[in-house]
C-alpha cells in the first residue's frame, strides 16, 4: 500500500521506534510534502567518470580498490554550486539520512520539474530496502543539450513508500552481503562484491 | 610533559592578549547552558546511530497526536500549519562537536572492550574499534555538513 501525505507525517513522528520513519533533515515540510511522496534534496558530494585512463569498466572483484584510478570526488561547500555537462553522468546522494522500519519500503524516484529540463534522476538503482539506514546515493545524468547547474540543498527527487504485507523475515541491515548499510556519503558501485562477479572469470582477474 | 608545558606557556603568554582580543572581534555566540543542555540531549541521538544535525521544536509524541487529530477533509491552510511542525531547525556546529565529544567520552571504553576477547590467548580484533570510530566520525561529518547546508537553504529562503 503506497503511504499518503498524512501516513508519511504520521511516520516520521511515530511515537513506536519499531514503526518510526526517520527522514532527517526536514527543512520544509509545506514545500517537501507530496499528496503521496516526500521530496528530497541535493547533498554536497557527486562522484564522475574519468573515462580518460580505462579502455572499459572492469567487473572483477578488484573493482572497488581501483575506483579512484577512474572516477573523481567533487564535495562542494554550501553555497557552491555543479555543472554538469550534457550526456554528462555522475553519482550523488541525498541531503536526507533515512532510517526505515521493517514494514516500510520506499523508492526513490526524479521530480518531473527537473526531468523537463532533461536531468534524470535515478535510472535504476531507485529502491530502498525495509530496514535500510543512511542516506541514497543515486545516479544524475543530464540529457539536454545545455549544462544544468545543480547546488546543495535543491529538492531533487521524491522518495514514496509503501506498507509491506508482513514484515520482513529478513530486513536490509541482517541480509548477508548488505553492502550500503548506513553510508553517510554517496556509495559507488560495490558490483565487485557480488558473488557471481568475484567468482569470475572476467578480463581483469585473468590478467593477473 | 611538564617542560613541554612551561615552553608553551612561554611562548603563548605574550600572545593571550592578541588572540582573545581577535576571536572577541569575530562576535563568536557564546557557549552556554543551554547549549550544553543541547549537546546532552544529541548525545543521546548520536548513540542510537542517527546523524545530530537538525531538530524539532516540539515533541514527536506531540506532533503525532495533532496529526492524528485531523480529520480527512480538513482545511488546507490548517493541515500546512500542523505539518510545519514536522520542519527541523539546525543545530550549531558547535553544539555538534560537543555532543561527539560527550559521546566520545562516554561510548570508548565499553566500545574498546568489544576488541579484547574475555578468553584468553585469542587475539584483539582491533577493526571492531576502528569500525566505531569510522562510523562515529562519518556521522558527525555528516552532521556538520547537513546543518551547513540547512542554514544556507534557509538563508537562501529568507533572502528571497
Amino acid at each position: 500500500m503506497l503511504l499518503s501525505d498524512i501516513d508519511i507525517a504520521k511516520r516520521l513522528v511515530h511515537p513506536n521506534p519499531r514503526k518510526r520513519l526517520v527522514v532527517t533533515p526536514i527543512i520544509s515540510a509545506e514545500e517537501q510534502m507530496g499528496p503521496s511522496s516526500l521530496d528530497v534534496r541535493l547533498s554536497t558530494d557527486f562522484q564522475r567518470l574519468e573515462n580518460m585512463n580505462l579502455s572499459h569498466i572492469a567487473l572483477g572483484k578488484q573493482l572497488p580498490e581501483k575506483e579512484e584510478t577512474y572516477t573523481k570526488r567533487v564535495i562542494l561547500a554550501a553555497n557552491e554550486s555543479f555543472c554538469l555537462h550534457p550526456g554528462e553522468f555522475v553519482l550523488a546522494s541525498t541531503l536526507e539520512w533515512f532510517k526505515l522500519p521493517d514494514d516500510l519500503a520506499g523508492r526513490i524516484e526524479g521530480r518531473s520539474s527537473w526531468g523537463r529540463r532533461g536531468l534524470l534522476v535515478h535510472a535504476t538503482a531507485g529502491f530502498v530496502d525495509p530496514g535500510f539506514a543512511g542516506v541514497l546515493t543515486f545516479e544524475l545524468s543530464n540529457a539536454a543539450r545545455l549544462p544544468i547547474e545543480l547546488i546543495a540543498g535543491l529538492r531533487i527527487g521524491q522518495v514514496c513508500f509503501f506498507r509491506m504485507s508482513t514484515r520482513s523475515l529478513i530486513p536490509y541491515p541482517a541480509k548477508h552481503g548488505a553492502k550500503y548499510f548506513e553510508a553517510t556519503g554517496l556509495e559507488a558501485s560495490k558490483a565487485g562484491f557480488d558473488r557471481e562477479v568475484a567468482v569470475g572469470p572476467f578480463s581483469d582477474q585473468k590478467a593477473q | 610533559m611538564e617542560t613541554v608545558g612551561r615552553e608553551a606557556e612561554k611562548l603563548l603568554s605574550p600572545l593571550a592578549g592578541a588572540i582573545a582580543s581577535r576571536v572577541n572581534s569575530l562576535g563568536l555566540r557564546r557557549f552556554e547552558e543551554s547549549n550544553a543542555e543541547n549537546a546532552r540531549t544529541l548525545r543521546k541521538t548520536l548513540a542510537s546511530r542517527l546523524p545530530i544535525a537538525s531538530r524539532r521544536r516540539r515533541p514527536n509524541r506531540k506532533i503525532f497526536t495533532k496529526l492524528s487529530s485531523l480529520k480527512s477533509r480538513v482545511d488546507t491552510e490548517q493541515a500546512y500549519r500542523i505539518l510545519a511542525e514536522l520542519d527541523e531547525h539546525p543545530v550549531a556546529s558547535s553544539e555538534i562537536l560537543t555532543a561527539g565529544w560527550l559521546y566520545r567520552l562516554s561510548s570508548f571504553e565499553g566500545e574498546l572492550m568489544k576488541t579484547f576477547p574475555e578468553e584468553a590467548g585469542q587475539k584483539a580484533d582491533l577493526g571492531v574499534y576502528a569500525k566505531y570510530v569510522e562510523k562515529t566520525d562519518g556521522l558527525l561529518l555528516k552532521s556538520l555538513e547537513v546543518a551547513d547546508v540547512h542554514a544556507e537553504v534557509l538563508r537562501r529562503l529568507t533572502a528571497a
